[in-house]
């Protein structure tokens, strides 16, 4: 059994069908990579699984708990973290902060005034920072900082939800080679402790990292193997053909 | 005009149903949705096309009508002669506001909200100087006065009537609508305008001048705000608050009506001014409004994007 | 053993602020012994409209939300002490018999309303004081803050609640007095002996430290990082599990107690209230003291307060144009000085901000420069087109 199932999935905007039934199951500590042209509806996909955009047909199942539609804060709550496809952290707030912020724990009105900086949070935060590698920079605003660097804040946002589903969407847009095979370094390791799917174009990072790949194609599932199946994959070659090289 | 039948009828005693104030209420109501409309017509441009939080649009109507008191006070000039000077008199000064004020704080509803709330004490502040708090009074040309009878009682006296200076705003609220209409619709100009608040970077790479543009759309809304305070400025006295009894129901009219099409300003400016009319007429003037009030509210809760438009992709 | 993370501050009490702190209060509180009744009444209404602006800047400052309905609240709080001293001077001295207030009689009424009539007992009307404010900002943010509704469109909102409030208050002639408001009331007595004018003025003052001090340590929890955030990207802070809409009405309604208990002190020390403090011109006033004081700081509003109701005091004796300065005074603030005048002020002064090296240029004198040469250039742009044109169609001779 999955431990997030989508069966079926359809997203419309007026008129506009986005997703036109996509299936998907991601198993416990399993790293799904998903690809797919422009239009596809990749984003979208993430959208509805964190309860952005509102589902017109199909399921989302989380842990046997059907989820289709509930409120983004309530699917949060459960433990499926997001990183969006720009860096979408606190420019005004430190670093820390930014930790602080998505830190697991409560949630609540009350809980938030009374809550004080434990030991304990101060230690989880800083083994975040460990891990992404800006533990020089717990204290600088994160409006200074590089591309690269806010992506990295964003995906340690998300390490410290602590969620059991990541979903990282092109976390490696706009990094410099370096800085995306670190990424990928830390893809990895994450992927030892939680359920990951990252959305990606490109493929050296893809084959870097990826396990299982998805193919979506204008709404639809396209194909889904190993780097190796997909790439000979007829139909994956027929929509890539002429214009991105899929075999780079 | 109503036939002979619906007269008898109307004139049976036993009805119980007074059908005549009813009616006089849906013709002054006509004369609320004119001035609604002349009032939410510059917002439309400045709010609807532009996208810019404009509170000092009460101003500028404001504007518009100490433009006519001056050139009346100085040249006895005729108030439909003023109509120019006050939409240039407002355009200009809109276009100088856009430069040093608006412009900065592009990108930035609430500052810009802010910034236009202080520019409206300002303007007042300094018309109050230049001109004295002092109720200034605006004549009506008399080719407008009287009234226009709709129906008559057996004496001669008028039942239902309205005044020709209601007829006359409409008639201008109308053809200032069309004129917008065409203006954006229908021009190379307006094209421009629409362009440039929809994809600001594609326009510029386009070769369009979007300051200019920016400059001259906000120019031109504040110039149909200025008409407009010519043209209401004989129905009440002339004071530098003036604009402020405007400025919320320019913009109830252009929230209710949605700023994706301008005939959704004639929508909100219909459906406010006649149900004002009609609930004033039931229950008070004050109940009124603020029925009016929390039914806007209301539907910018359920319908932040109006009445009349269409929900676009999320 | 925790590693040391580079500027993340050990929540520390904040000595040096505190004592400061404490010092002006000692100063305020013994200070006004040396003045006469009227100066210590106006200073401790400027205190009140101090602890409004605080509130203002609890839901504006901290979360984003811009409203100009603050009077609203403070009025409903006002109104709630101002009918039960009503009642309760009529209900000894009364020329009309009976305990009605004069306007309602001379307005036909001949017995009290009910939902008016147990406001003459002070529990009830010291929890109405609080209760009504946040229980109507409640329901109106619940009904607001759980849509898709966004900024704008509720500072629009907020003004069509002040204004049809406003209104409402005006027209209801018999039950509030329309216009005139309430006057002639009693003063606020404890166990019948009446509280002198400095006792009113401690009480405002003790009222508006606790804002300061119970604001301060709510922006300091995690709940002020909340507030930020929601402020700067709300959609991303519900991704992260925190149910925005809640915070909202939290903050909204909070605010709104607060400024019920102002409105309602303000009612025992001024012997007066109408719909004037419900009107947007009033909440405009509570804008502008928190945008020039500086949103996001707390003493900074409160000092706005204080010095420009100081200052309208005796500008007002020598022009009538008040209004006007605040008005390009605003301009100025928005324009030029976005995070208000406490931003010039220097650092170790103002608010305790986040230690680290500010890399936003937003607070200091080098912005507001470039913002004024910025702001000059297309003047002088238009200045030299206009001038071109002029030259160049000159008659030639």
């Amino acid at each position: 059994m999955s431990l997030l199932s989508i069966q079926d999935l359809q997203v419309e905007f007026s008129g506009f069908k986005a997703l036109k039934g996509v299936n998907l199951g991601i198993g416990d500590r399993e790293l799904v990579t998903i690809i797919g042209p422009n239009g596809a509806g990749k984003s979208t996909l993430l959208d509805a699984i964190v309860g952005k955009s509102p589902v017109s047909k199909g399921k989302i199942t989380y842990q046997e708990r059907d989820i289709t539609n509930y409120k983004p804060h309530e699917i949060a709550r459960m433990g499926i973290g997001r990183k969006f496809q720009n860096p979408n952290i606190y420019n005004d707030l430190t670093v820390f902060e930014n930790l602080l912020l998505a830190l697991k724990g409560s949630h609540g009105i009350f809980a938030a005034i009374t809550s004080k900086l434990t030991r304990l949070k101060r230690h989880k935060i800083t083994s975040v920072l460990e891990q992404i590698g800006l533990i020089e920079y717990a204290g600088t605003k994160a409006a200074s900082l590089s591309h690269g660097q806010k992506q990295w804040v964003e995906i340690g946002m998300v390490l410290a939800q602590d969620p059991s589903v990541v979903l990282l969407d092109e976390p490696t847009a706009g990094m410099t080679p370096e800085e995306t095979h670190a990424t990928g370094e830390i893809i990895q390791a994450m992927s030892e402790f939680h359920s990951v799917v990252v959305i990606e174009h490109d493929m050296e990072f893809v084959k870097q990292i990826a396990q299982r790949i998805v193919v979506l194609h204008q709404g639809q599932n396209l194909a889904e193997g190993t780097v190796e199946q997909v790439q000979n994959h007829p139909k994956v070659m027929e929509v890539y053909l002429g214009r991105e090289r899929i075999a780079a | 005009m109503l036939n002979q039948l619906a007269l008898t009828y109307l004139f049976a005693q036993n009805s119980g149903f007074q059908i005549v104030p009813i009616i006089n209420q849906l013709i002054s109501g006509v004369g609320i949705v004119g001035i609604l409309l002349l009032t939410g017509l510059g917002l439309a441009i400045t709010f609807g096309v532009m996208g810019i939080i404009n509170l000092a649009h009460g101003e500028f109507i404001m504007l518009g009508a100490y433009v006519t008191v001056f050139m009346q006070e100085l040249f006895d000039m005729d108030l439909l002669l003023t109509i120019p000077f006050a939409f240039l008199v407002t355009a200009v000064i809109g276009a100088l506001i856009e430069l040093t004020i608006i412009r900065r704080l592009h990108g930035r509803p609430l500052e810009t909200l802010l910034a236009t709330w202080g520019l409206s004490i300002v303007l007042r502040g300094v018309i109050k100087l230049l001109f004295t708090a002092q109720l200034k009074y605006v004549q009506s040309p008399s080719y407008l006065s009287g009234n226009l009878k709709l129906l008559t009682n057996e004496q001669g006296l008028p039942l239902i009537s309205i005044s020709h200076y209601r007829l006359f705003i409409i008639g201008i609220a109308i053809a200032l609508f069309l004129i917008t209409a065409y203006l954006l619709y229908g021009t190379s100009l307006g094209r421009k305008m629409r362009a440039v608040t929809q994809n600001r970077d594609m326009a510029k790479c386009l070769g369009i001048n979007t300051s200019l543009v920016d400059m001259g759309t906000f120019a031109y809304g504040c110039g149909l705000a200025g008409i407009a305070g010519t043209v209401l400025s004989s129905l009440k006295s002339v004071s530098p608050p003036m604009g402020q009894d405007y400025l919320i129901d320019a913009w109830m009219v252009v929230v209710t009506g949605g700023v994706d099409k301008l005939i959704g300003t004639l929508a909100g400016a219909v459906l406010i001014g006649e149900s004002n009319a009609i609930i004033a007429f039931l229950l008070s003037d004050p109940v009124a409004r603020v029925i009016v009030l929390l039914a806007v509210i209301v539907i910018i809760r359920y319908r932040p994007e109006g009445l009349f438009t269409v929900q676009k992709r999320g | 053993m925790t590693q040391v993370l580079p500027g993340v501050q050990e929540s520390a009490f904040p000595r040096k602020l505190a004592l400061m702190a404490g010092i002006g209060f000692l100063i305020f509180a013994v200070f006004p012994l040396l003045f006469g009744e009227f100066q210590i009444s106006f200073l401790g209404k400027l205190f009140l409209f101090g602890s409004l602006a605080i509130a203002l800047d609890l839901v504006w400052g901290f979360t984003g939300i811009l409203s100009f309905a603050q009077g609203v609240f403070f009025s409903l709080g006002g109104y709630a002490m101002g009918y039960y001293l009503k009642l309760n001077l009529t209900a000894g001295s009364s020329d009309y018999g009976g305990n009605l207030p004069e306007f309602m009689v001379s307005n036909g009424l001949e017995q009290l309303p009910w939902f008016i009539a147990p406001l003459q007992y002070f529990p009830i009307a010291m929890v109405a004081m609080v209760l009504v404010p946040a229980g109507f900002a409640y329901l109106i943010g619940w009904f607001i803050f759980t849509s898709r509704v966004s900024g704008v469109y509720i500072t629009i909102i907020s003004l069509a609640i002040a204004s049809a409030l406003n209104t409402f208050f005006v027209s209801q002639q018999a039950y509030t007095n329309g216009t005139n408001g309430l006057s002639d009331i009693a003063p606020l007595s404890f166990f019948g002996a009446k509280i002198p004018p400095i006792g009113l003025y401690w009480m405002c003052l003790v009222f508006t430290t606790a804002v300061l001090i119970g604001a301060w340590w709510l922006t300091k929890s995690n709940l002020g990082l909340i507030l930020r955030s929601i402020k700067e990207n709300e959609a991303r802070v519900s991704f992260l599990g925190y149910n925005i809409a809640s915070y909202k009405i939290f903050i909204w309604t909070l605010s709104a107690g607060i400024a019920g208990i102002a409105g309602g002190l303000f009612v025992a020390l001024n012997q007066f209230i109408s719909p004037v403090y419900m009107a947007v011109p009033f909440g405009t006033q509570v804008v502008i003291w928190v945008a020039i004081g500086g949103r996001g700081t707390l003493i900074g509003p409160l000092a706005a307060a204080l010095i420009l109701g100081q200052v309208q005091n005796y500008a007002e004796q020598i022009t009538q144009d008040w209004q006007l300065i605040i008005g390009v005074l605003l301009l100025i603030v928005v324009l030029f000085i976005p995070n208000g005048l406490m931003s010039l002020v220097p650092k170790q002064f103002g608010q305790a901000k986040s230690p680290s090296k500010s890399n936003s240029s937003h607070s200091d004198a080098g912005y507001l420069q470039a913002q004024l040469v910025d702001w000059i250039t297309p003047l002088q742009k238009l200045i030299k087109t206009t001038l071109t044109i002029v030259r160049n169609n000159r008659p030639r001779c």
